[in-house]
């Protein structure tokens, strides 16, 4: 393992994504103002003392509704991730074991849903599931499921090729035994750096469905939405699509670098020609 | 471009699949030409594949396109008629075959919502489409690929950590926030572009063009973040290879090396992923072009979906698909013919 | 003698000279007054119609580019509101209320040149009558018994029975007067008496009209060509129109964005109103929707000022009952309750809901001063403790769920029809309101011919809806027609649906 003090990509990633979870946690005990509740008296503040951040065309505080959109994209991220590593781990597990046929179906199937834009996927099946927050969880996750089948299928199958599954097997162990207790142990550290990244792909991605309106919807707070919502008052206050764009640039990359960081730290063979 | 901006491992092109250890049978044929014939029948099986699935799946949607059409007055016998006449009564193995073989014939039907062909409706906002495209690879590689050498050349030195900042930033930005940074910067502020909306080219191609500058520069700029790490990395390879070695032993001059040698390598592996991520820039189009509200191929099935104009969706959903797969399936071809002994260098991104 | 014919002659110059100025002064004036033909005028309209026969289709949009421009109807409603003569040249009706005679304009021809006579008028109206047609609005009409022609220019309407609305349902987008020998391409390249002509459809673009050179007004159009431009979204339409692609947004231009058009030089903003009620509807058939000290709580608890700020930029004009004011029964009933969240709160615990109780407020996508007033009043609710979880849903849906299945709890939606007041006689209308008493009143107004009755009958009709909460009056949608200083004569307010270019003219 390398000397993390090297590794810068980890220590900054760290820090930004630290500071997503203080703020998301935070949220739920503290924010300066209720993030839904509306004052008309107040609409458009810019930023300053009686709203850091600056107000809304409600008169909604953009601070609090920052901090409650951190939230809104730490669960999309998860669940998403959580649905795409759950289910492509399982198919890519079963696809390294199966060899012939069933192995190349399984991996075209997933190279035709690779290559199809995952935009008009999740844009597609949130149209037929409708909008929503638990929607795009589930078109987002989709979406992840391919990725996480090849990673797992490519990396557990030069681990079966290894001399200790060999004897294992020739031992006489049961094969889903080998699969739990030996391949996964294995293919951890890609599975834990391709997880980072495309956290930070899912925020992207949960951003962009909000913003089209497919998202997370009203009133609860989501970066995606308010710049959404911002867009339209934008000659009257520029300020309500500055915030929640950095928001989401701060969160995308700090989960990139910690991706980044994690992979050099975890598997140096992987980064081989970058450094 | 939001989604997967980079981090997607490049596929590697050529012998993905595990199997070809053993020599499949040859007797007529050329191990190439036999791998030809092959990804072929893929090819044929994956867009029937494709298409099967995009039909399903709209079928699902719900809302009934005939209720739509004809309004609230609409009675029953009136809502029948339509449905018969639009085919929405007949079993869908049969709509399938018969918009599939329209499809090929050119011809997608009609859009419920226009009452006009859709294979016209579509041609007319490729116009906006594919120059926004276009115009976006061309800032794309304009911007990424002399820095990505600049970062090359100078590794682990000030202009290659500034480099690398400026990958990661544009990783890290939505395409549709820089989107609206440049259209407050530009338009609002400075108010030197409007802030949307398309001139069409018989209009005025010269306020076309302007109406795609900032769209195209959303996009490409992403774009380019990831390229420039490309390039990076393709270059660091290729200035380690043999050959430059080589070349350098020769007394060749620096400047030819980089620029004659080394290059034209690793330019190889980089316009390859420019290729395979045609349809990620088709999916950045698609929020782009609402954001900047331009009358493209993106916003056209974004508003169908909308309003439940099935055919379009359908219809264009094919397309694009069909389009990636075609692209990717030329890029695997030419691939496999032009170097195989670059394939293992560009697993990396 | 010299001198004084010299100082004879400089008189006389300046005499001369001051006649020549004062004369260019005032003919200069009388120029800045009087209409200048020619010229031509590019409309913004968000809603590209899906066809261009307003006979057979509801739709507003439709209306918005065929009425009064391609197609007249007998009479019609000018910018104030009044129901005047169009077509018809004169009209009288009988003592007995139950014979209406309009006399048409003389040489009065289509665009296709056949001349419109009384047998065009009866075939107009026996078509709309036909089943088959199936023209949406049949109901207005079918108080007609028959139709007859009784000289080229005479047309005699027997009813079935009085009928006080007939007027007004002749001056409808649906009665336009059509022609035997083209009504089958109403649809596509409708044929017409208007002020205009059609020349093209372009799909998803546009449509073009050009002046019609045999109008039976002399002197109008001014224009020579018009053209509706179909931009669906409100900032792209303002993008054309600082750009100068259109001269003119009709109807979409979104309020926050009235200042900033005010500041600039080259254009103008006039304010009025349209007919549109935006209402916050509630479904009788639900609970606790039934129960109308609930319905008087949640009307209590919102603060129609914020609505209309947040909504629609402060522009609109809030309204107590479903009436617009450009209506001659209109009755201001805005103050009548107004806004008090404590008594709302005391309201629902005698209802039984001491602690709110929760609800979905369904919010038509295409239209944003709906969604935005659906948000600000989610907030007002929840100060009183009622819930509501907001559901965006596509205008088809919203058709199909909401209007024809009554599946919803709220929903926010502005009805456009003008004079729609009796919607609330129809028990299976999506609000499921069902009250024989407002029937009966109903009834009564249309059987009234008494100009003052009738106007009696009405404010209480509107009463009536106020004070039973059937509904939560929220505002008029404001007509916010944005222009290039230099167009003239165009409608400050929209009192039916309709864009009438036929006047408008161009100052140079």
């Amino acid at each position: 393992m390398k000397r993390p003090i090297k590794n810068v990509n980890l220590i900054i990633g760290g820090i930004l994504v630290l500071a997503i979870l203080i703020t998301a946690g935070l949220s739920f005990f503290y924010t300066p103002y209720d993030p839904n509740r509306m004052n008309m008296g107040k609409r458009f503040q810019p930023p300053g003392a009686e709203y850091l951040l600056g107000t809304d065309q409600y008169g909604r505080d953009i601070l609090s509704r920052v901090m409650k959109g951190a939230v809104n994209s730490l669960i999309v991220g998860w669940v998403a991730v959580g649905i795409g590593m759950g289910f492509g781990v399982l198919l890519g597990s079963l696809a390294a074991f199966w060899r012939g046929w069933k192995s190349e179906g399984v991996l075209r199937l997933m190279d035709v849903l690779y290559g199809f834009p995952a935009v008009l996927s999740a844009i597609l099946i949130t149209s037929i599931l409708g909008p929503g927050m638990v929607n795009s969880m589930l078109a987002i996750g989709i979406f992840n499921i391919p990725i996480f089948t090849r990673l797992t299928r490519g990396a557990s199958l030069s681990v079966w090729q290894r001399d200790f599954v060999t004897s294992a097997r020739a031992v006489g162990q049961r094969n889903g035994v080998i699969i739990w207790g030996t391949i996964l142990p294995n293919i951890l550290s890609p599975l834990i750096v391709q997880g980072t990244v495309q956290f930070a792909i899912a925020i992207l991605a949960e951003a962009a469905l909000s913003y089209l309106g497919l998202g997370t919807q009203p009133p609860h707070a989501s970066w995606g939405r308010m710049l959404n919502e911002a867009q339209t008052f934008m000659e009257i206050s520029p300020w309500l699509a500055i915030f929640p764009g950095l928001a989401i640039a701060w969160a995308v990359l700090g989960f990139n670098l910690l991706g980044d960081g994690l992979r050099d730290l975890l598997d140096p063979k992987l980064s081989r020609t970058r450094r | 471009m939001l989604l997967p901006q980079a981090k997607r491992s490049s596929r590697p092109p050529g012998g993905r699949s595990s199997s070809p250890q053993g020599a499949p049978p040859t007797f007529f044929m050329t191990p190439v030409a036999y791998q030809f014939i092959k990804r072929l029948l893929i090819l044929f099986a994956t867009l029937l594949l494709v298409s099967g699935v995009i039909f399903l799946v709209l079928q699902v949607i719900p809302g009934d396109p005939a209720q739509i059409i004809l309004g609230i007055q609409a009675t029953p016998e009136n809502l029948q008629a339509l449905r018969h006449k639009l085919g929405l009564d007949l079993p869908l193995p049969v709509q399938y075959w018969n918009w599939m073989s329209g499809a090929l014939r050119g011809d997608l039907g009609v859009s419920i919502t226009y009452d006009v062909p859709i294979s016209e409706l579509i041609l007319s906002r490729l116009a906006v489409t594919i120059p926004l495209a276009l115009l976006s690879i061309f800032f794309a590689v304009v911007f990424s690929i002399p820095l990505g050498i600049y970062a090359a050349l100078h590794r682990n030195r000030p202009g290659d950590y500034g480099v690398m900042v400026f990958a990661q930033i544009g990783l890290a930005v939505p395409a549709f926030w820089a989107g609206i940074l440049l259209i407050l910067f530009f338009a609002v502020y400075l108010q030197w572009f409007s802030a949307g909306g398309f001139k069409s080219w018989m209009e005025s191609p010269l306020g076309a063009l302007k109406s795609l500058l900032l769209p195209a520069l959303s996009l490409g700029l992403i774009r380019a973040a990831v390229l420039a790490r490309l390039t990076r990395s393709c270059m660091l390879e290729a200035l380690g290879e043999d050959f430059v070695r080589t070349a350098r032993a020769k007394g060749l001059a620096e400047r030819v090396v980089v620029y004659k040698h080394a290059l034209r390598n690793a330019l190889i592996p980089v316009v390859t992923i420019v290729g395979l991520q045609m349809g990620e820039l088709l999916a950045g189009a698609i929020v782009i072009e609402n954001v900047f509200n331009l009358p493209g191929l993106g916003r056209l099935v974004f508003l169908a979906i909308g309003q439940r104009d099935l055919p379009v969706v359908q219809g264009v959903s094919l397309l694009i698909a069909f389009f990636i797969v075609l692209v990717n399936f030329a890029v695997d071809v030419i691939y496999g013919v032009v170097d195989p002994r670059i394939r293992a260098g560009s697993e990396e991104i | 003698m010299e001198i004084q014919a010299k100082r004879g002659k400089w008189m006389g110059l300046f005499l001369l000279f001051s006649c020549l100025v004062m004369g260019g002064f005032f003919t200069s004036e009388a120029n800045a007054q009087k209409p200048v033909p020619g010229g031509t005028l590019t409309i913004s309209l968000a809603a590209e119609p899906s066809g261009l026969d307003p006979t057979t289709n509801p739709s507003a949009a439709i209306k918005r580019v065929v009425h009064y421009n391609l197609l007249e109807g007998l009479l019609k409603v000018d910018r104030n509101g009044r129901v005047v003569p169009a077509l018809a040249k004169s009209y009288s009706v009988s003592k007995d209320g139950k014979e209406h005679t309009f006399v048409l304009h003389s040489g009065i021809k289509f665009h296709d040149g056949n001349p419109c006579t009384a047998e065009e008028v009866k075939f107009t109206f026996e078509r709309l009558l036909d089943p088959k047609t199936a023209a949406p609005y049949r109901m207005y009409y079918e108080a007609i018994e028959s139709i007859q022609a009784v000289d080229p220019t005479t047309v005699k309407f027997k009813m079935k029975k009085v009928d006080s609305n007939f007027l007004f349902n002749m001056a409808r987008g649906d009665a336009v007067i059509v022609s035997q020998q083209s009504a089958d391409r109403l649809k596509s390249a409708p044929v017409g008496t208007g002020p205009f002509k059609f020349v093209e459809w372009k799909r998803g673009d546009s449509v073009i009209m050009a002046k019609n050179p045999d109008y039976y007004v002399k002197g109008l159009p001014y224009l020579e060509k018009v053209t509706f431009k179909f931009i669906p979204d409100p900032s792209a339409q303002l993008a054309a129109l600082r750009a100068g692609d259109i001269e003119v947004i009709a109807y979409d231009l979104a309020p926050e964005n009235v200042p900033a058009l005010e500041r600039d030089a080259r254009f103008k903003v006039l304010k009025g109103n349209t007919t549109t009620d935006a209402i916050l509807a509630m479904n009788h058939s639900k609970k606790p929707f039934n129960d109308p000290k609930v319905r008087q709580a949640i009307t209590l608890a919102i603060d129609r000022k914020a609505v209309i700020q947040g909504a629609v930029g402060g522009y609109g004009t809030p309204i107590g009952s479903h009436m617009d004011p450009t209506n001659p029964y209109y009755v201001d009933l805005s103050g009548l309750y107004p806004y008090n969240p404590q008594k709302a709160k005391q309201l629902l615990t005698e209802a039984g809901y001491p602690d709110g109780f929760e609800a979905i407020l369904k919010l038509p996508e295409p239209y944003a001063y709906a969604r935005r007033s659906g948000e600000i009043i989610a907030d007002q609710l929840s100060k009183v403790g009622i819930k509501l979880t907001l559901e965006v849903i596509q205008m088809g849906q919203w058709v199909d769920r909401v209007f024809k299945n009554a599946d919803y709890d709220l929903t926010v939606m502005g009805h456009a029809e003008p004079f729609d007041i009796e919607i609330y006689s129809r028990p299976n209308y999506y609000f499921r309101y069902n009250n024989p008493k407002f029937l009966e009143l109903i009834k009564k107004a249309e059987g009234e011919m008494n100009e003052q009755a009738r106007k009696k009958i009405y404010e209480q009709a509107q009463r009536m809806l106020a004070d039973d909460f059937v509904n939560v009056y929220l505002f008029i949608y404001p007509a916010l027609p944005a222009m290039k200083k230099e167009v003239m004569n165009w409608w400050k307010d929209y009192p039916t649906i309709v864009v009438d270019a036929g006047e408008v003219y161009i100052q140079k």
